[in-house]
């Protein structure tokens, strides 16, 4: 007897055998992805800030006025 | 063969309109998002309506017909952050991020949601990136050719530094670093599928670092210029740069769970240029509409997960995109209406905002950058004018008359023609009615100085002979220094004020255009100095200054320039009255000046000019003004003259007055 392992997320496209994906799941994955994107891009700009501004960027996001 | 039934026939016809329509919406959005390189010089209308809104906004026209048949096909994970942007930018509150117009915000919405309901095809994404990549020379190309005068700028950094296409230096970084971008990841794309020729795309990229290193090094553009001012990461500002993040992160995550389904490598690509890009937009903010647009054909393929529409590529997406190409050229050719370097409709615009101190701003930066630039001190004649200050108005109208009469041709637009004048004219006479109505006097001298500037020479000694005399001349005060004076205060040359002017009317004028003073010499020194005349008229950053002793002038006359303004020294010089405000006060000379030689008598204006009254010579004493001396006021001439007053008059103490 052959046994099929349960599919994990990642396995869950085999192309010409399964081109569509669960929406549910597609859109679990979509969702934690975003989340990663989003983090990864504030922490982009931040270090972008940061190498410019150095502790100015501080200052800033406190509300204390303009940057340095 | 069959022939169709009518329904089907008609219903074929309708998916081929829907289809017609729908390529044409891309392509219009294709061509929107191509103006990012393009800047300002896609501006149609003074107003702010450029190539990419309309280019959005046609697209999003062509796009309704098929939202009205089916609906609009973006998810709402999409379409709430965008409302809510929307709703942002539209309400007034705090958060509301300034500089962009509600106008612009509705097309940046309509535009995003329009691009992702008609962009299926990862194709014309890339055909918009394409554009971009080849263009990403531009941005710096146009910097460096305004610094090296090749081209008339349209707005300056707040260090002076001229831009053409942008409207700050930020801007022009956030484009050129998206356009060489999107050239080094169509490179990298090329290459990765082993298409060596891919490897052209980074020329682009490498001509405007090329060009970005001369203009740092050699032209004085410093790079604090370009480096981002983290304005939206400010609390008030962060809401909304989080829901751009946001929606850039969520368009990045589909784009890479399709590529992953679909296995294409074209969707990774559009994947990695929307992480990469969406950090660069907020911190640069380059084009908002053309990313705008650029966003929602990212979304497109990210929403049908890649799969290709019916529709197939278009050649208008290959056509469009020369549209701003073919506008920007035109508009550094020749001047069209609502050119971003029209610097007077600008300033009309300011004006009407009641943003004055702007509009002067922009003016000033015109004439610094550009001084035989005509129209700009034409513009600020109008300004003062408009701000009540006739002599001001006066100053910069003989000013803008001079270069139009020096032969120099102008830079940008043409000069002042006889009609401009005369309505000029016509509109500070009406100035001097009002004010000579009011009982003010102002506007007359300047009126005269106008006419004199224009060349109406006649018209000016007319005005100057028709002033009221309503006092005689005094007989001490000789003709030469009533002349020199009134040459002074009219800003002509000598010859052009005749010797058949009568003193009266000399005085007359002297006493309409100035606040004049009659102080009397020191009775130690009433025998050795003669009339001793100290006019000064403070302009921006100089003190034009004269000074007479009988009919001659002291080495002095001349513009000084003032470097800093001391507070008017306190104790020393009384006020004349001592009720009248802290801005008005006149001050008049009293004695020596403070820390000088207790034998020493200095005659000391109100503009901080100091003349050493000791016999037998008379020496001057550079100007500083003080701080309570206001620029653009009538000219200040103090006259001391010998006893032609009492002895007892309080000028003439012999020590200082307390």
């Amino acid at each position: 007897m052959t046994v099929v392992p349960a599919p994990r997320e990642t396995d869950v496209v085999q192309p010409g055998r399964n081109s569509e994906v669960d929406p549910d799941l597609r859109n679990r994955m979509e969702r934690r992805l975003a989340l990663r994107f989003l983090t990864g891009m504030l922490a982009a700009c931040a270090a972008l800030l940061w190498l410019f501004y150095g502790a100015g960027v501080v200052r800033l996001l406190s509300g204390a006025g303009g940057m340095p | 063969m069959t022939d169709l039934p009518g329904g089907d026939s008609e219903q074929a016809a309708r998916a081929r309109r829907a289809e017609k329509l729908h390529r044409l919406a891309t392509a219009c959005f294709v061509g929107s998002a191509a103006t990012l390189p393009w800047g300002t010089l896609q501006q149609l209308t003074s107003g702010g309506l450029d190539l990419a809104s309309l280019l959005a906004l046609a697209g999003c026209a062509f796009t309704l017909p098929g939202i009205r048949a089916d609906r609009l096909r973006v998810p709402f994970e999409l379409v709430w952050p965008v409302v809510l942007l929307a709703v942002i930018g539209l309400v007034p509150t705090p958060l509301q991020p300034a500089g962009i117009s509600p106008g612009m915000v509705v097309v940046m919405a309509a535009g995003f949601l329009g691009a992702a309901h008609a962009t299926r095809h990862a194709g014309a994404f890339r055909v918009a990136l394409a554009c971009c990549a080849l263009c990403a020379p531009l941005p710096p190309l146009l910097t460096a050719a305004v610094q090296l005068r090749v081209f008339f700028p349209e707005a300056w950094s707040p260090s002076g530094m001229a831009l053409l296409g942008f409207p700050d230096p930020e801007s022009m970084a956030g484009a050129t670093l998206i356009c060489a971008g999107s050239a080094c990841i169509l490179a990298a794309r090329g290459l990765l599928l082993r298409n060596w020729t891919a490897a052209g795309w980074l020329i682009p990229a490498f001509l405007s670092a090329a060009i970005l290193v001369p203009l740092y090094l050699f032209l004085g553009v410093g790079s604090a210029e370009v480096t981002p001012s983290g304005a939206a990461f400010t609390p008030a500002r962060l809401p909304a740069t989080l829901l751009v993040l946001y929606l850039a992160a969520r368009i990045g995550a589909k784009l890479a769970v399709a590529a992953r389904v679909r296995r294409d490598p074209e969707l990774v690509l559009a994947s990695l240029i929307c992480l990469l890009g969406a950090p660069v937009a907020i911190l640069w903010t380059p084009g908002p509409v053309p990313l705008a647009v650029a966003a929602g054909m990212l979304a497109g393929p990210a929403i049908s997960r890649g799969r290709d529409t019916a529709c197939p590529p278009s050649r208008l997406w290959r056509v469009l995109p020369g549209l701003p190409v073919a506008l920007a050229l035109l508009r550094l050719a020749v001047p069209l209406p609502g050119d971003p370097r029209d610097y007077v409709v600008r300033a009309d615009i300011l004006v009407r905002q009641q943003r004055a101190d702007e509009a002067e701003t922009l003016l000033r930066r015109v004439l610094a950058w550009c001084p035989e630039e005509s129209r700009a001190a034409w513009q600020m004649a109008w300004l003062r004018l408009y701000q009540d200050e006739p002599d001001g108005a006066a100053y910069w109208a003989a000013r803008s008359l001079r270069q139009s009469g020096s032969g120099l041709p102008p830079r940008f637009f043409p000069h002042p023609g006889p009609e401009e004048v005369q309505a000029f004219l016509n509109a500070v006479r009406d100035s001097a009615a009002v004010h000579t109505m009011e009982g003010t006097g102002g506007g007359t001298m300047a009126l005269a100085r106008v006419l004199f500037a224009a060349g109406r020479h006649s018209q000016a000694l007319a005005l100057l002979d028709a002033l009221t005399r309503d006092e005689p001349c005094p007989e001490a005060i000789p003709s030469d220094t009533l002349r020199s004076l009134v040459v002074w205060l009219l800003d002509i040359s000598e010859e052009t004020l005749p010797e058949s002017l009568p003193p009266d009317a000399l005085w007359a004028a002297l006493r309409t255009g100035s606040s004049l003073q009659i102080l009397p010499v020191p009775r130690e020194l009433s025998g050795v100095s003669k009339v001793l005349a100290l006019a000064a008229r403070v302009e921006e950053g100089w003190t034009d200054v004269l000074v007479l002793s009988g009919n001659a002038s002291v080495g002095a006359s001349g513009r000084w320039f003032v470097e800093c303004r001391p507070a008017m020294p306190s104790g020393v010089f009384a006020p004349e009255d001592a009720d009248s405000s802290q801005d008005e006060r006149p001050y008049r000379w009293a004695g020596p000046l403070p820390g000088g030689s207790p034998g020493s008598w200095w005659a000391y204006h109100a503009a901080g000019i100091a003349v050493r009254l000791d016999a037998p010579k008379i020496e001057f004493r550079q100007p500083d003004v003080h701080c309570t001396y206001r620029p653009q006021r009538p000219p200040d001439i103090q006259l001391l003259v010998p006893n032609t007053r009492d002895e007892n008059t309080p000028g003439n103490e012999t020590g200082p007055a307390r």
